[in-house]
C-alpha cells in the first residue's frame, strides 16, 4: 500500500512540474499575450496619476502598433475612429481620450491567441474599459475584440482592431 | 485499519465523517487526496458551476448589481432552455459574460412595440418587469442557430441598453438562483 502511495506521489509531483513547464515555458504565445497586457496597462489611467508617469506610459505606446493600422470598432457615444489611422496617430488618439478621464481602467480578459502565417498572429480576448469622464458619472463598455499582429523587427506590433457584436438588435 | 485493532484507545478510535472532512490525518494518502479535490473544484468551478458576480443594472430589479451567482452549464449542454429562462451570455471567453434574459428562438419575430415586448405579433407577458417603457423596435426575425435576449430593466433608453440575437452557441448556462 505504502509502495502504491510513493507511486502515486511520484507520478503526481511529474504531472504537476510537467504542467508548470508547459504554462511557464516561453513562447510566442506567451509574447502576445504579454504584448495585450502591455497595452491595457498603458492606456490605464488611475486616480491621481502623474504627468511624469503618464510620460513614461505613453512614450512606448505608439511602439506597440505597426504604422498603419486597420481598425473596424463600433464607434462609442462621442468618440469616432477612421479605418485606416498610423501607429503614432491612435497613440496619440489614446492619449488625447486620456485626457478627457479622471479615471480609466482597461482589462482583457480570455485572451487566446491563433497563428495562421509565420510571423503573423490574431488574438481574441474581452475587452472591458471602465472610467470616470471628468464632471460626469462612471461608465464600462465592453467588447469581445479581435486583433491581429505581426511580428516586425522582432517585436509583435499590432495591426489590426476589429470589435464583434455578441448581441446585435 | 489501525482502529479495529487498538479498540478502545482514543487516539484511534473511529472518527465522525465531519472530523474526517474538516481535520484529515496527515498519512501517506494525504495530499494525492488533496490534489484530488483541487483537480475536482478546478473542474466544477471553472467549466459546470462557474461563479460570478453581477456588475451593472440591466438585470434589475431581478439580479441586482454585485449579486453573487453561480453560472449552471449543464443548463446550456442538454437544450433545456425555455423562453423566460436568465442566461449567461460569453463573450471571448467566461471571464466576462452577459446575463439576460431569453425572450424569443430562432425563427420568431421580435419587436417591441410602446414599451411591449411584442413576439411573432402577439404581447409577451412579462411579469418580471416591474417598470414602464416606451420602446419602440420594428419587428425583426431570430435566425437559425439563435436566441433573442433581452435585459429586465427597461427604465433607461433603448439604445443605452444592450440587447438582441446572439448564437445559441454563445450561451454558457443559467444562474443557479
Amino acid at each position: 500500500m505504502k509502495k502504491l502511495s510513493s507511486t502515486v506521489m511520484v507520478l503526481l509531483a511529474f504531472a504537476l512540474a510537467g504542467y508548470v513547464w508547459w504554462r511557464m515555458r516561453p513562447n510566442q504565445d506567451r509574447a502576445i499575450v504579454k504584448r495585450i497586457e502591455d497595452l491595457a496597462e498603458r492606456v490605464t489611467k488611475p486616480t491621481g496619476e502623474t504627468n511624469s508617469v503618464m510620460a513614461l506610459k505613453m512614450s512606448g505606446l505608439a511602439g506597440l502598433f505597426a504604422d498603419e493600422l486597420a481598425i473596424d470598432i463600433e464607434p462609442v457615444e462621442g468618440f469616432a475612429i477612421d479605418n485606416k489611422v498610423g501607429g503614432d496617430e491612435l497613440a496619440s488618439l489614446i492619449a488625447q481620450v486620456r485626457t478627457m478621464f479622471s479615471q480609466l481602467t482597461l482589462t482583457c480578459h480570455d485572451i487566446s491567441v491563433a497563428h495562421e502565417v509565420p510571423d503573423e498572429a490574431s488574438a481574441t480576448f474581452t475587452a472591458r474599459l471602465e472610467g470616470t469622464p471628468k464632471g460626469d458619472t462612471r461608465q464600462t463598455e465592453t467588447r469581445e475584440v479581435h486583433a491581429q499582429l505581426r511580428k516586425i523587427d522582432g517585436k509583435w506590433r499590432f495591426t489590426a482592431f476589429r470589435d464583434e457584436a455578441v448581441l446585435v438588435k | 485499519m489501525d482502529e479495529t485493532k487498538q479498540p478502545g484507545t482514543t487516539k484511534n478510535a473511529p472518527r465522525n465523517w465531519l472530523a474526517r472532512l474538516f481535520a484529515p490525518r496527515l498519512n501517506q494518502w494525504f495530499l494525492p487526496r488533496l490534489l484530488l479535490v483541487a483537480l475536482c473544484a478546478y473542474g466544477f468551478f471553472g467549466y459546470v458551476c462557474i461563479p460570478a458576480v453581477a456588475n451593472g443594472k440591466s438585470m434589475e430589479p431581478t439580479y441586482l448589481d454585485g449579486a453573487v451567482l453561480f453560472c449552471w452549464c449543464p443548463k446550456a449542454w442538454f437544450g433545456t432552455l425555455e423562453r423566460g429562462d436568465v442566461v449567461m451570455v460569453r463573450m471571448a471567453g467566461t471571464k466576462v459574460m452577459l446575463l439576460k434574459r431569453i425572450v424569443a428562438f430562432a425563427g420568431e419575430t421580435v419587436a417591441f412595440e410602446q414599451g411591449k415586448l411584442v413576439v411573432d405579433g402577439k404581447v409577451l407577458d412579462e411579469p418580471y418587469i416591474t417598470t414602464d417603457c416606451n420602446w419602440d423596435l420594428p419587428p425583426r426575425s431570430v435566425p437559425p442557430g439563435h436566441v433573442y435576449v433581452v435585459g429586465d430593466n427597461r427604465t433607461m433608453p433603448e439604445k443605452q441598453h444592450v440587447f438582441g440575437k446572439t448564437a445559441r452557441k454563445r450561451i454558457v448556462g443559467s444562474p443557479l438562483w
